[in-house]
């Protein structure tokens, strides 16, 4: 079992192979070796975040590991646009615990969590107008009418199928 | 006497009376009208009071929403995903929603998927600014062929200019001759070339050609184009007719499809035609040969022309029943899944020809199976039993839509000891077999396996829309091994089919069942 300390201050007691799950934890958890009483921070995340986190990692605790030079499997994993039943049910959040999510897996380097958030947003602008997807989250138009200029000439040769 | 019109006129003082009224309610309506546009006027100053405040409260969301504050990297990685799914606008889209996504957008990799429709738009723009975002990233080109051959040319001479980075190329034209214009002008792909598809038709109504115009029907170019892709390993070839596959050696992944033929006169398909393409492929690993069962044409076996695959792993043959009978033309010594599916066919058992065709093949190849699923392909109980002989390393058995028995099932009990190996069995509409009998084998297989005898114990157990096995006998299998009631989660057949949702069993399940803890962490409802 490991400890570890979230950003609000409150501590979890974890598995070590679910902990394992996270790259960045993993090397932690070498550095500190055997010693189970080091509380490892974890200072950009929250514990209602990191509690969903670790509520992934539980269930996907013997799933295999990707191994970071294999390129060919991670293209491979990321290509497959599917979403198991079970993650796609874990993401059925609200969109700033999915955002939160994504962040965390991304600093924490779980990369098969982080491609359930990637491919659950990729699925939710899919197809979308750009005006649809600031509405869809809350985004405002920042463009200068020298960027809106060139946007309308880029336009022109944006055909689609 | 004056002559009246009417029956009744109004004296001149009634006349002055009504028009003073009128006026004076003219003279009110026309005061209330001028209230109603002040009162229409200040409810518009309220609107957009209440539009301001609208609109500085989506500023302020804007500050906290976190979707543009991903990290570049994150929000790239998130449009490429969408990019590569088949949205081809994507870039574009993304990069005009706000200047944190414009920026993220800029990865080259976000632009590395190109699709060029030749006959839409301005391809040769979009191509060049695809070119340009994309700048050094490999590239994933989807080109569909033109009539006009200029606006052809000038694409491919733009896309051919990057030819060293090509990722995959995937071509889809309207004739083989189309295709095979764009295969003539490919020359010396690069060391990245992962992937090839080539679909051409595409069309229910094409007609294949007849007999004689074959010859210029086949992808003759594909081997020009690219034989000295040394890196290339996967190709798709989608035709009108199976005259037009070719194969090449150094692939080690083909997936052949043909198009549907609705033309029951059609020139019939010759098994010595895929036959042939498969030859010029003989380091496969993974073959999928695809016709639809609607497919109206004639299917002629001819004559005993074999291929041998040594290295074929993985076998997928969806076609209709009759056509199965294809696999006595494969020997793959070292066939590991084998998945033979034709779904919707009402008839469902195979015919003596495709049975037997089915027996020669395990006899002659052996083949080390891991996995077997038949999909709505039934065979008789004499045939499952003559292919368990064959089977000893097998480790999953998948039946959709098949009438194995109980007898059959039995077969798997130690005391007989088939399928030794055997640690998974999927069974979905299979309606003749009994909750006891897979009990029972559940029982001894998990008992031998636990005196130390040489057979592996069944470790899960999926029955889908089995109608003779009973919830009571559901939680007699979960004593000795998990079973599943619903579709694995991926890599599931059924998934994008629906046929095997099972829902409603499921719900009935889990409100009429009492489980217990230990019971729960087994059966997955």
């Amino acid at each position: 079992m490991v400890i570890i300390r979230t950003a609000d201050k409150e501590k979890f007691t974890v598995d070590r192979d679910v902990a394992e799950c996270s790259v960045l934890l993993k090397n932690l958890l070498e550095d500190v070796g055997e010693n189970e009483e080091e509380e490892i921070p974890v200072q950009n995340i929250n514990s209602s975040v990191f509690r969903k986190v670790l509520e992934w990692c539980e269930h996907h605790k013997n799933d295999p590991r990707p191994a970071s030079d294999d390129s060919a499997a991670e293209e491979s994993r990321r290509r497959t646009t599917d979403i198991s039943e079970w993650d796609q049910k874990f993401i059925a959040v609200d969109q700033e615990m999915l955002f939160e999510i994504i962040l965390a897996a991304n600093y924490l380097d779980i990369k098969p969590l982080l491609d359930v958030g990637c491919k659950t947003v990729a699925n939710m602008i899919k197809g979308k107008t750009p005006e649809e997807i600031r509405k869809l989250f809350n985004i405002t138009n920042d463009f200068t009418p020298e960027e809106e200029a060139q946007i309308r000439r880029e336009n022109e040769w944006a055909e689609d199928r | 006497m004056k002559y009246n019109l009417y029956r009744w006129s109004p004296s001149e003082d009634e006349i002055r009376k009504a028009r003073k009224e009128i006026a004076e309610h003219e003279t009110a309506i026309g005061s209330l009208q001028a209230r109603i546009d002040g009162l229409v006027q200040q409810a518009r100053r309220i609107e957009e009071q209440k539009r301001n405040h609208y609109d500085a409260i989506a500023k302020c969301r804007s500050v906290l929403t976190l979707a543009n504050r991903l990290p570049t990297e994150v929000l790239a990685r998130i449009f490429e995903i969408a990019v590569q799914d088949g949205w081809t606008r994507g870039p574009i889209a993304v990069s005009q929603v706000c200047s944190s996504w414009r920026e993220a957008s800029k990865t080259p990799s976000v632009w590395s998927y190109m699709y060029i429709d030749c006959d839409k738009g301005n391809p040769v723009g979009r191509c060049n600014l695809w070119l340009r975002m994309a700048r050094q990233s490999l590239l994933h080109i989807t080109l569909r062929t033109a009539e006009q051959i200029s606006m052809l040319d000038a694409i491919f001479s733009l896309i051919s200019a990057h030819i060293l980075r090509w990722r995959s190329f995937a071509l889809e034209a309207s004739t083989v001759q189309s295709a095979n214009y764009v295969l003539s002008c490919i020359t010396t792909p690069g060391p990245y070339l992962k992937e090839v598809s080539i679909k051409v038709g595409d069309s229910s109504l094409a007609l294949p050609l007849p007999e004689f115009a074959q010859v210029q029907n086949q992808l003759s170019e594909l081997k020009g184009a690219f034989g000295g892709a040394l890196s290339l390993r996967r190709l798709t070839l989608a035709t009108d007719i199976c005259q037009s596959w070719v194969g090449l050696p150094q692939i080690t992944s083909l997936n052949l499809q043909l198009n549907d033929c609705q033309l029951s006169a059609a020139r019939p398909i010759l098994a010595s035609e895929i036959v042939r393409a498969l030859s010029e492929s003989i380091n496969l690993i993974e073959l999928s040969i695809n016709i639809s069962r609607k497919d109206k044409r004639d299917f002629q076996l001819e004559h005993d022309d074999l291929v041998t695959l040594p290295e074929l792993h993985s076998l997928t043959l969806s076609l209709p029943i009759p056509f199965m009978a294809f696999i006595q033309h494969i020997r793959a010594p070292k066939l590991q899944s084998l998945f033979m599916r034709c779904p919707d066919d009402p008839q469902g058992f195979a015919t003596e020809s495709t049975r037997e065709a089915i027996r020669r093949f395990f006899d002659e190849s052996m083949p080390p199976l891991k996995i077997m699923e038949l999909y709505d392909v039934d065979i008789s109980q004499d045939d499952f039993a003559f292919c368990f002989n064959f089977l000893s390393s097998l480790e999953e058995l998948r039946l959709h839509g098949s009438e194995i028995s109980d007898g059959t099932i039995r077969l798997l009990d130690p005391s007989i000891g088939f399928l030794p190996m055997l640690s998974k069995l999927d069974l979905r509409w299979c309606g003749h077999i009994t909750g006891e009998a897979l009990e029972e084998v559940v029982r001894s297989r998990s008992l031998a396996s636990a005196y130390g005898h040489d057979i592996s114990p069944l470790n899960e157990l999926i029955v889908i829309s089995c109608s003779v096995v009973n919830e009571k006998q559901i939680l007699g299998i979960v004593n000795y091994c998990t079973c599943r009631l619903k579709m694995r989660d991926v890599d599931d057949y059924c998934l994008h089919r629906g046929c095997c949702d099972n829902l409603r069993y499921r719900n009935r399940f889990r409100s009429r069942v009492k489980i217990n803890p230990e019971q729960a962490v087994r059966i997955i409802v």
